[in-house]
């Protein structure tokens, strides 16, 4: 039996063969538990609790996973829950670049003097980490190579990191390094199918891990509430979790779980809940979607449930930093969740909440960008990527919307796809989903726009049209008169056309619940909540991107979590 | 319930439209989505239905397949917005032939599937008919051409609904002034719906950019009014080529040719064959020679071209992007 409640359940599938590789371990959480009808969380005297554990984590991603197993070597019982069928979260897909340093094994035998004070100066650099909160990163600074051995010992292996040592590890040069695992060896288990997903490597070997010493794994279940003896006092007695479909949708059946000594929240930040980021930047409405949402969604539930018992934000300012974080650069085109790295295929097992592979380009000058109304905004060969959002982000004109610059499209002919060998069928485009048209007219691509739910009004034909006629008569001229893209080569003139999604998403989330070094949160007087910690990318203080911010703190939270009495 | 009269089981059905449409081209077909629910442990897909406008009849036919609520099918995804969950089908419908509002009932009569006896219902659908509209692509427009050169190019049209547009032409104006007419003869071997033709005109004899507009009134083919549809083009002129210039694109650091080399020189846009080599035909001057290819740097020069030439330029292929770097703050 699969501890999986939602997803696919068929023999060939790939979900089902791994839990048989991961073996007994896997098999018994679920049944373990009875599941209640929704108890009351309007007091702790009322609450009915269907299981008593020492720690709960919610999350079982980068940061989850090795607070889960900090917490269990630290002699607490465990339970992980997690809102997908899988474990593993966005980090699955990941490069697995892990930014942890300090002096580590690898660094010493290429020579590098490292120090976890090189380390502290890096992130709380006043330039450009000038919103770090410096005692989180003391912390960090100083649990970096512990955590390196933490990695190696529950199964992590670096042994090809040799082969592709970074230019950080050379000898006499000191800087915070970008380390990578091998890849998990079981193809099928990689969310992202294409070579280079190296977060697998450290994810999947933490699962097995965690399984092995005991940790019991919920999947498929949300995090609804966190108790506490009041609502802004006393200690935090445990969560309310619902259980949600393969699409994430809530099924109306909850479980309340007792935490004897405390919750862990590691739920993968904000990126994913609309209203949670644009109290940061109201530009980011719904139309941006967030890298890795088909795998794991950052739906900011743990930072909501926090704040409903009095938590407070930390490190805001760090969420400000367009450029470096949050937005990733042009992507893929044709498909909705379009990071340009982490392909989804057909063989992999959210294949259907991505719905298509997209389009690599190779040559942008094959194309042209045109937002909501059919018209160019930026010199689609330039790769400065704040110049790029700034001008994506940009509304268009409709007083109707006058936050986020809307859907952009690109555009191109059918000799563009030649050029390219894009194909433009199933799996490598999202026709269903409203992702990618096709038109034997100018006019008819636009029209068919509107099948796609974030283009909120009608892209006039005749405005595509006129766009495309001026953007060929540059390429006839050499000069590009709008945006001086350097003498375009490729007129758009061909039929059939086509269109491809090619909305910037997002990616980090850089602030969060605001803790102390021991990643214990703190409430808006700034007093630490009894029995509540928080790492990875839900917690604030740190503006790094990638893993080792969330493994750190993850394991920092899990060896304090289970000390707490 | 069970009808007492009777001695059988009857039930009510009720109906609903989904996301029905408020404007069709007129005299064309188009589908209605219709929800269903009734709680008749039978098939519906043999039921009746009859389309009336007031108290005529207009159309007749049986609910064919039932769609039914799928979370497992390839189009669910709650992300794209409600998802219906009902019970539907769909009905396809021929609009009114006048222009304006119409009106329907969708009407099932009381009948019997089986022993099982379904109660009569009707839903109204309203929409407005629209004249059909026409849309126009230009293609294959040399550039650049040499004064009065024979330019040959290729015309599209399609009708939103689909209709026959052979045999119909359109016009070709340069500064106002018809230049050419084209006659749409075949439809696409490759799209529906999409008539084309190919149109001969004279290239202007003043050098420099040339800019032509298409004009396509179709009027009333099978009887309905079509939309009038415009489009653009543009060509420039140049002067006749007097030298060739044969470029070659080498990777600076290995030497190797560089295909598939976008150049521009002058007006000429070419690019490089597997051996990273081209001919361009060039006239008499001083030309830009502009060189595109991703990856590479490749710095633009000026070209005097008073003879024919061998020009060898040095691309210098550009670091593989590391997708870390950017993560570096």
């Amino acid at each position: 039996m699969s501890v999986r409640s939602n997803g696919p359940a068929t023999e060939s599938d790939p979900i089902l063969s791994r839990r048989r590789f991961l073996g007994a371990g896997a098999a018994t959480a679920a049944s373990a538990v009875a599941v209640a009808p929704a108890a009351a969380a309007s007091g702790a005297k009322e609450i009915v609790w269907d299981r008593e554990v020492d720690v709960i984590v919610i999350g079982a991603g980068a940061s989850g996973l090795p607070a889960a197993i900090a917490a269990r070597d630290g002699g607490a019982s465990v339970i992980c829950v997690d809102h997908h069928f899988e474990t593993g979260g966005i980090a699955v897909m990941s490069g697995g670049d892990i930014r942890i340093g300090g002096g580590n094994r690898i660094q010493k035998a290429a020579g590098s003097k490292e120090t976890a004070d090189d380390i502290f100066k890096r992130w709380t650099d006043p330039l450009q980490h000038r919103f770090a909160d410096a005692d989180i990163v003391r912390r960090f600074a100083d649990e970096n190579v512990a955590t390196f051995d933490f990695l190696e010992a529950n199964g992590v292996n670096f042994d090809r990191h040799g082969s592709n040592v970074p230019r950080q590890f050379r000898p006499g040069i000191t800087s915070t390094p970008g380390i990578r695992p091998n890849e998990w060896p079981v193809r099928t288990d990689n969310i992202a199918l294409d070579q280079g997903r190296n977060g697998s490597g450290i994810v999947r070997p933490l699962e097995l891990s965690a399984r092995d010493k005991g940790v019991e794994f919920l999947l498929s279940w949300t995090l609804n509430t966190i108790h506490r003896e009041e609502q802004f006092a006393g200690r935090v007695l445990g969560v309310r979790i619902e259980q949600v479909d393969r699409w994430f949708q809530p099924q109306h059946r909850f479980l309340n779980l007792r935490a004897r000594k405390a919750v862990i929240l590691c739920n993968g930040g904000h990126g994913a809940n609309v209203h949670f980021r644009r109290m940061f930047d109201p530009r980011l409405t719904d139309e941006y979607q967030h890298h890795g949402q088909a795998t794991a969604k950052a739906n900011a539930a743990g930072e909501i449930a926090a704040l409903q018992i009095g938590a407070a934000l930390g490190s805001v300012g760090n969420e400000t930093d367009t450029g470096t974080g949050q937005a990733i650069d042009k992507g893929r085109l044709a498909v909705r969740d379009n990071y340009v790295r982490g392909k989804i295929g057909p063989e992999s097992s959210v294949f259907f909440r991505h719905r298509a592979l997209g389009l690599d380009v190779a040559d942008w000058q094959d194309l042209i960008l045109v937002k909501e109304n059919g018209q160019r905004f930026w010199n689609e060969i330039d790769d400065s990527n704040d110049g790029y959002f700034a001008n994506a982000l940009k509304p268009t004109g409709d007083p109707k919307k006058l936050n986020g610059g809307g859907p952009i499209w690109a555009i191109f002919d059918s000799a563009a796809v030649e050029r390219e060998k894009w194909q433009t069928t199933y799996p490598h485009v999202d026709r269903g989903g409203g992702y990618f048209f096709s038109g034997a007219t100018l006019e008819e691509l636009a029209a068919q726009l509107k099948r796609n739910i974030y283009q909120w009004r009608p892209m006039p034909g005749d405005a595509l049209r006129k766009t495309v006629e001026r953007f060929n008569s540059f390429v006839v001229s050499g000069k590009d008169t709008d945006f001086n893209r350097p003498a375009p080569p490729h007129k758009i003139e061909k039929p059939p056309f086509f269109a491809a999604w090619a909305t910037p998403c997002l990616h980090d989330s850089y602030t969060g619940l605001r803790t102390d070094a021991n990643c214990q949160v703190m409430d808006m007087q700034g007093k630490l909540i009894p029995g509540l910690f928080c790492a990875g990318e839900s917690q604030g203080g740190i503006k790094s991107h990638g893993l080792g911010r969330c493994i750190v703190t993850g394991r920092v939270a899990g060896m304090e979590a289970a000390r707490a009495s | 319930m069970v009808d007492p009269m009777k001695d059988t089981a009857s039930f009510p059905l009720v109906l609903d439209l989904v996301s029905p449409p408020t404007q069709v081209d007129a005299d064309c077909l188009f589908t209605l989505a219709v929800a269903l629910e009734c709680d008749a442990p039978c098939d519906l897909s043999s039921v009746t239905y009859e389309l009336h406008s007031g108290e005529n009849l207009i159309g007749q036919g049986v609910l064919g397949p039932i769609l039914r609520f799928d979370p497992d099918s390839p189009d669910y995804d709650p992300r794209n917005g409600p998802v219906e969950k009902r019970d539907q089908i769909f009905l396809s419908a021929r609009a009114p032939k006048a222009l304006g509002h119409f009106e329907w009932h969708i009407v099932i009569p009381a009948q019997s599937v089986g022993d099982i006896a379904i109660e009569a219902t009707q839903i109204d659908f309203a929409a407005t008919t629209s004249i059909h509209q026409t849309s126009l692509a230009v293609w294959d427009v040399p550039a650049p051409v040499q004064p009065g050169q024979k330019m040959r190019i290729s015309i599209g049209a399609k009708c939103s609904a689909g209709c026959d547009l052979g045999g119909l032409s359109m016009r070709i104006l340069n500064q106002g002034a018809g230049v050419a007419t084209g006659t749409l003869s075949a439809l696409h071997p490759q799209m529906e719906g999409l008539w084309c033709g190919e149109v001969e005109l004279d290239a202007p004899i003043t050098l420099g950019l040339a800019e032509f507009d298409v004009s396509f009134a179709p009027g009333d083919p099978r009887g309905l009014p079509h939309s009038a549809a415009q489009a653009s083009f543009s060509t420039i002129v140049d002067a006749p080529p007097d030298h060739d210039v044969a470029v070659a694109i080498v990777d600076r650091e290995t030497g190797a040719p560089v295909e598939e080399a976008h150049i521009r020189l002058g007006l000429q846009r070419v690019s490089t064959d597997m051996t990273g080599r081209v001919i361009i035909p060039a006239p008499r001057g001083e030309h830009r020679l502009f060189v595109w290819k991703a990856g590479f740097e490749i710095p633009e020069q000026m070209i005097l071209v008073d003879q024919d030439l061998n020009i060898t330029v040095q691309a210098k292929a550009l670091p593989v992007k590391n997708p870390y770097d950017r993560w570096q703050g």
